[in-house]
């Protein structure tokens, strides 16, 4: 039976009065197709003869939108003709397309989402995806379920699509994927950690609090994460507020969970029926190319709705070729399974196409083999060239007995051999015409990298052939320098190349498999990690208890300093607490860090507020006690409540400041105030660090870091006798034995 | 004319169904017919000719563009050449009877036969004269004809509504009491026939699952919702109860020109091992499923493959990369299977349908 | 006189490689009603119904002939007289008959075309005998599909191997089968393609013999079987057995009592007889003695046939009769 109709989508779409528009990013923000996406966008590469922004299209067509704004970057006249005589722009298509060209300094998804807010394109609810999607999912439906959400909660600003695979998904990137911690009732997304292939992560560290908030979470490595995002119009303008969110998963989807300021919810939609996927690499062009050809797509597929319109004959085996019978295949000729073939193509005798795709108007030369390979359009590949896994790009001539190994890419109009062999992962381009007679226009997006390459051919021996008008491209080495936190570091970039098992960098394959498996099915709230390899780490809830300053970088630094600068206003000039909190919060999202930091620049700032009197006693317990009741509230009022960390703060911070003897009284302030309980202190007391464990010992830090428990055992200890004895005498004479102390350990 | 805004809006309807054909948003025979049939009535009423052949021209190539966007729907196609067949008869009818045809040729006498005589029935109301390629106004034959045309197209849908209760009205007919009756997949013409028998007779049915589209399994609870006493079995036990079967009553997505039919996968499975038994099949499908088509390939299928998904899950991640799946939506069952076609215009063993085809369409529109 | 003479035009038009039986009849007809001095459309039709007869007994393999004289006298029979004079009605119909003839000429090109659409690429064909419509098609398909063909030797004339020839001029991989193989290979063929003398009122085919057991075989491994013939083939016949057909005559796979052998008659077996090694010798069979004691043609029943392609459309075998019902029943 074929699926089921849908026909009062119409409907709804018209009564809802509201038209449904979508965001497409159609800049890749990398170069992993190189040298393919030299002279044309990777949006415009062809997937089973069909550029990919013509996929993309179909699939939000497919999902009724209608009005798309297309955010070009590189080469945005291409995408922009390619737009005007598509039969998108024909009456009658029903869809809207705007090709918005943004400026050529965006350099990442975020800065085009910045450029969205500036020029105020969306209006309402959007669907925001890459220009190199592929997929059949009822996107609609998606927004319907965000739109429902959206009127019960207004801070549910976004909706991920992602769709469940295993986690050896050949669809699935290996190089780029993530866990998801989804509460398993609501499938809010509660916590996001990107995964690369190199570095490999062992551990997933979940916030406690998720676990303590949501009594059901699913931790989930094993989605495809089809970056197809329904987004609130608040998301562009959170960009613009955060202007150093460069990618929307990695700084945006993790900025929004972690951050406790925003309070805003990101939730995902687990795609069970259809299919969706990027075309992010090399690697995942070959899988989707697959997948299309096995009809994963239906029903865009390409015998019944190529996007680019060309009719194709399925035959058994999953063949496809161009229905208009201008395909020669010669008698001898074998076309394997899983095969399309354009129009206007000749396979000439006794050649053999395996489970490749070869565009329109080629022609493959006697006894060529062409196994697993993608060629573009007006190719001819000569006669005996084997090609190998590898992407041949349109107009290129390989001349005969040519070999091109696994994981080859080959640029536009390039011309080898004969009689060559191109080891595998080789990459060429076409040599710049000399003559310039590209106008000025194209120059400028001609890069630094091809003028380098071009620069150095001298240097590389490499036989291209007689005829060759090619330059090579030198593999890239892994860099010395290189951050390997960086998603396109030399070795999990391995992982997005076509035809590069990557076997040597993935040594914990079966434990990651394994894992998945118990991740699959906890949702009892005792997991607090997932190991995803099988080396043993410390608790990954455990909180960051460093010092401050003590491993802070120089964002930090300069974090404290502004917000001790903020406080310190505040404190002069006697702002509200209320103020003072949006001040620090604004902060906070300027400089993006982790909530215990603002903890501990708080305290500090307040605890340096406190004016040290010579000769303690009790004008110093009034001190303190001014301060702590004027101020100390603030320290719950950053954005979280967490009286534990409150204390382990601050103990840190006397213990590596002139206030150390101040510890105990501040402590007792706070206890006075109800800042911190009882039971915090008892807490506090109890773990680890607080004993100063850990820390390197024998250190003066780590010395007072004992002291400053020690004031803490005495308190306990007068909880514990409930205490009959005059508070404000202990105290005194307490008082009294930490200043001498403290006196001695400065000089 | 392109700039026209009438003939404009036109494409648009076109285009709005071609994509929603292209991708698989209107699926169905019926479902399908009925919004071909609408784009049609809007283009008729909309579209501007001065005689005939231009008319015929219009819906030709709104029908040819609407077939290309989905050549396995058949009844796009079906629908357009019925339309152009009624269209003729009543420009016939509306004209004068068309002078004496002088041009006898061989050809022409294997093609149509032996000449008729003229039989003009005497008119006696008089008529708006129909005058074709009127240069003073060319738009007086499109409005004259017009009305008719739309009678004629609105005839076509009254059918097309009433299509299930006129082949279910003599169901009680070919079910009797007792009887046990095999049916596969969820066709809403076998669920109105057998629900339209139950008020008459007793008989039970069972009812094929029908993976992977699990159509059966609708069908079941639509049955025995009912009242109808229903077995739901496994496709892989059909043969094993056919000995049991009095009758196998089965739908079709297409009937062929040659008899044949187009039906969900698993209907050639239940016609063979109804043959080996010598149980009857019998098929219920309106006249809009009637095809001037062949299958061209003659040994397999319809050549409509869905997704994999129904059969192996995406998730399976290891298996997706090393599995070819198949899973087509229609079989292709010959007719020496098929006993009979029970039709809303009567009841047809396979061996007439070209008949019936004949008197349903116009020989020159097969090709579109 | 006049009876040899239409037999001799009938000939010399068979010359021509491209006209079948039928058309070399429609025009032999032509040609003697150019000579024809009959004064009255009676006395046209009666010298008419003469000729053919007279061809038709001239003729070892009548059946084409006579579906084309049957068709041609028809239409004249029912032409609508409405011309001036008689003369002028004469030419009109001498003109109608060449230019039918022309006509014809092309609706082999259109039943190639027809039946392209199943002829699947990489598909592998079994053809019979010699057949210029099959050859057509073949070479047709040829140019966009990669197709093989199997051609049975067709004995005893063995036309089989003309086809192969001609097929492997052009290209086509192609391979000759003994009449008695064809068992054999079917089950690595995909279709079935026969040529036609005649297809007849219950939609049977009429061919060169051993085209019945192709299709019977066929049958039995469930491979579509498809007939080829132009329009003016169809036959007004209505043969129920192999033995209906006129070119039948008791001589043709009759038995014969041994004429060499005198004792036969006695009480002795012959079966004994002829084992006996001192006779082998004497009795010779040649092939000519079986080819003259076999049928040249035979007859396909319609239950055999998948489909029949003809000019007017692609029909089911009981789609012809159609036709035939309305060119000659009232």
């Amino acid at each position: 039976m074929a699926p089921k109709s849908n026909a009062g989508k119409e409907k709804l779409i018209g009564n809802e009065d509201e038209v449904l528009q979508a965001v497409i990013l159609a800049d890749s923000f990398n170069k992993r197709f190189r040298p393919l996406t030299t002279r044309k966008p990777r949006c415009l590469l062809p997937i089973c003869n069909a550029p990919l922004l013509d996929w993309t299209f179909e699939s939000l067509a497919l999902a009724g939108v209608q009005e798309i704004f297309v955010i070009c970057r590189s080469h945005p006249e291409q995408i922009k003709e390619k737009i005007a005589e598509s039969r998108w722009s024909k009456p009658g298509s029903g869809i809207k397309i705007v090709p918005i060209l943004t400026a050529k300094e965006t350099f990442s998804p975020g800065d085009a989402m910045r450029d969205i807010y500036t020029r105020g394109l969306v209006t309402g609810d959007f669907v925001l995806v890459m220009g190199d999607l592929v997929s059949n999912i009822r996107i609609d439906e998606v927004v319907k379920v965000h739109k429902e959400r959206r009127k019960t909660n207004k801070d549910a600003i976004m909706t991920m699509v992602v769709k469940e695979s295993g986690a050896k998904h050949r669809t699935r990137s290996s190089s780029e994927s993530a866990i998801f911690a989804l509460d398993s009732e609501t499938s809010e997304c509660l916590h996001y950690q990107p995964v690369m292939g190199y570095p490999p992560a062992d551990v997933a560290s979940v916030p406690r609090q998720v676990l303590v908030d949501h009594p059901d979470v699913e931790i989930r490595n094993d989605f495809i994460d089809c970056s197809i995002d329904i987004c609130s119009v608040e998301v562009p303008s959170l960009f613009q507020d955060n202007f150093d969110y460069l990618d929307i998963r990695r700084d945006f989807v993790h900025g929004v969970l972690t951050s406790d300021l925003l309070m805003k919810n990101i939730y995902c939609y687990v795609a069970k029926e259809g299919y969706a996927a990027r075309v992010q690499d090399t690697k995942s062009y070959e899988a989707i190319s697959k997948d299309i050809l096995s009809r994963w797509t239906f029903p865009l597929v390409p015998d019944n709705n190529h996007p680019a319109g060309h009719l194709y004959e399925h035959r058994r085996g999953n063949k496809y070729i161009d229905k208009d019978g201008t395909v020669i295949l010669a008698r001898t000729s074998t076309v394997g399974n899983k095969c399309l073939i354009g129009s206007s193509t000749e396979i000439s005798d006794n050649a053999q196409i395996i489970a490749s795709v070869i565009g329109q108007n080629c022609f493959i030369g006697a006894g060529a083999i062409i196994d697993n390979s993608y060629i573009f359009d007006d190719t001819m590949i000569g006669p005996g060239c084997v090609i190998e896994r590898s992407i041949i790009g349109s107009g290129v001539d390989i001349k005969e007995n040519t070999r091109v190994d696994k994981g080859s890419l080959i640029g536009d109009d390039v011309v080898i051999g004969p009689n060559v062999h191109l080891e595998a992962f080789g990459r060429l381009s076409r040599k710049r015409d000399p003559a310039g007679d590209e106008d000025g226009d194209e120059d400028e997006y001609t890069d630094s990298e091809e003028e380098e390459v071009e620069a150095s051919q001298e240097s590389i021996a490499i036989d291209l052939g007689s005829a060759s008008n090619a330059i090579f491209w030198p593999p890239s080495a892994p860099d010395e320098d290189e951050d390997e936190d960086n998603v396109e570091n030399f070795k999990n970039q391995r992982f997005m190349r076509l035809g590069d098992s990557a076997s040597d960098l993935a040594f914990s394959d079966s434990g990651s498999e394994s894992s998945d498996e118990a991740s699959d099915s906890s949702d009892e709230d005792s997991e607090l990690d997932t190991h995803l390899g099988t080396l043993p780490t410390s608790s990954a809830t455990s909180l960051s208890l460093d010092a401050p300053g003590g491993s802070s970088s120089d964002a930090t630094a300069e974090f404290q300093r502004e917000v001790k600068l903020s406080l310190e206003r505040a404190f002069a000039e006697g702002h509200s607490l209320d103020n003072a909190s949006v001040e620090l919060k604004t902060l906070r999202m300027a400089s993006n860090v982790p909530l215990s930091r603002v903890r501990e620049a708080v305290v500090s700032a307040i605890v340096d507020q406190i004016k040290i009197i010579e000769g303690g006693g009790v004008p110093q317990r009034q001190e303190i006690a001014n301060v702590i009741t004027r101020w100390g509230p603030l320290i719950n009022k950053i954005g979280g409540i967490d009286a534990v960390e409150t204390i382990s703060v601050l103990q840190a911070h006397c213990a590596s400041s002139e206030r150390l003897l101040l510890f105990g009284q501040i402590l007792a302030a706070l206890y006075q105030d109800d800042i911190v309980e009882e039971n915090d202190i008892r807490e506090w007391h109890g773990s680890p660090t607080s004993q100063g464990l850990g820390l390197p010992a024998g250190t003066l830090r780590t010395e007072n870091m004992k002291k400053c428990w020690a004031v803490g055992s005495r308190m306990i200890q007068q909880f514990d006798e409930q205490d009959e004895e005059d508070d404000s005498d202990d105290g005194e004479s307490e008082d009294g034995r930490w200043g001498r102390r403290g006196r001695r350990g400065r000089r | 004319m392109a700039s026209d805004p009438q003939s404009a809006a036109n494409q648009r309807i076109v285009e709005d169904l071609v994509s929603r054909l292209r991708r698989r948003q209107v699926v169905g025979s019926r479902a399908t017919a009925l919004e071909t049939l609408l784009v049609l009535r809007q283009v008729v009423s909309k579209a501007r000719f001065s005689n005939i052949d231009q008319l015929v021209n219009v819906i030709r190539s709104v029908g040819r563009r609407l077939v290309e966007a989905q050549p396995k729907e058949h009844s796009v196609g079906n629908t357009v050449r019925k339309v152009l067949h009624h269209i003729r008869e009543e420009y016939h009818t509306a004209s004068e009877p068309p002078a004496i045809e002088t041009s006898f040729s061989i050809a022409k006498f294997v093609l149509q036969g032996q000449p008729r005589r003229q039989t003009t029935i005497p008119r006696s109301e008089t008529r708006v004269p129909l005058k074709e390629n009127d240069p003073d106004d060319p738009d007086s034959f499109a409005r004259v004809l017009k009305p008719v045309l739309m009678e004629a197209i609105q005839d076509v849908f009254d059918e097309l509504e009433t299509v299930y209760d006129n082949i279910s009205k003599n169901a009680k007919d070919h079910i009797h009491s007792d009887e046990i009756i095999l049916t596969l997949g969820m066709s809403t013409t076998v669920q109105s026939f057998l629900k339209a028998a139950a008020h008459y007779r007793n008989y039970t049915v069972i009812v094929a699952e029908t993976a992977p589209s699990y159509g059966g399994r609708e069908m079941a609870k639509s049955l025995s919702s009912a009242g109808i006493s229903t077995f739901l079995v496994p496709d892989s036990s059909i043969y094993a109860l056919m000995s049991r079967v009095n009758k196998v009553i089965l739908g079709a997505h297409a009937i062929l020109a040659n008899g044949g039919m187009f039906a969900t996968s698993g209907s050639l499975l239940a016609a063979t091992a109804a043959r080996s038994y010598s149980t009857p099949v019998v098929v219920c499908a309106g006249q809009f499923k009637l095809t001037p088509l062949w299958n061209l390939y003659h040994e397999y299928g319809a050549l409509d493959f869905g997704d994999p998904s129904a059969v192996l899950g995406f998730e399976e991640g290891d298996l997706v990369d090393k599995v070819d799946v198949v899973n087509p939506y229609y079989d292709y069952v010959q007719p020496e299977l098929l006993d009979v076609f029970i039709t809303n215009y009567g009841d047809h063993p396979p061996s007439s349908i070209y008949r019936l085809l004949k008197e349903t369409y116009d020989d020159e529109d097969n090709e579109l | 006189m006049a009876d040899l003479q239409i037999y001799e035009s009938y000939q010399r038009l068979l010359q021509n490689e491209d006209l079948s039986t039928p058309l070399a009849a429609i025009l032999a007809l032509t040609e003697m009603m150019e000579r024809s001095t009959a004064g009255t459309m009676f006395e046209l039709l009666n010298e008419l119904k003469g000729s053919a007869e007279a061809l038709s007994r001239q003729s070892p393999n009548p059946i084409g002939l006579n579906a084309g004289c049957e068709l041609f006298i028809e239409f004249i029979t029912l032409f609508p007289h409405d011309a001036a004079s008689f003369s002028e009605l004469k030419t009109e119909l001498i003109r109608q008959g060449q230019q039918y003839a022309k006509q014809a000429l092309t609706y082999r090109a259109k039943i190639a075309e027809l039946a392209f659409d199943f002829i699947k690429d990489d598909s592998v064909i079994l053809t019979h005998s010699y057949s210029r419509v099959v050859l057509q098609t073949l070479l047709m398909a040829h140019k966009r599909k990669r197709i093989s063909v199997f051609v049975t030797e067709a004995r005893p004339r063995g036309m089989g191997i003309k086809t192969a020839e001609m097929l492997t001029a052009a290209g086509i991989p192609c391979s000759v089968v003994l009449d008695s193989a064809v068992a054999y290979v079917i089950e690595k063929v995909d279709f079935v393609l026969m040529g036609s003398e005649a297809v007849v009122e219950s939609g049977g085919l009429v061919n060169a013999v051993g085209s019945n057991q192709i299709a019977i075989i066929a049958k039995a491994a469930n491979k579509p079987f498809y007939a080829l013939a132009e329009s003016y083939k169809f036959h007004r016949m209505f043969p129920l057995s192999q033995y209906d057909l006129p070119s039948h005559n008791s001589r043709l796979l009759s038995f014969q009592t041994p004429s060499g052998n005198p004792r036969t008659p006695s009480g002795r077996r012959p079966s004994e007889s002829s084992l006996a090694p001192n006779h082998t010798a004497s009795i010779k069979i040649t092939q000519e003695d079986i080819a003259r004691n076999n049928p040249d043609i035979d007859y396909t029943r319609p239950d055999l046939i998948s489909l029949v392609f003809s000019d007017v459309g692609s029909l089911t075998p009981e789609g012809v009769s159609q036709y035939l019902v309305g060119m000659f029943a009232g």
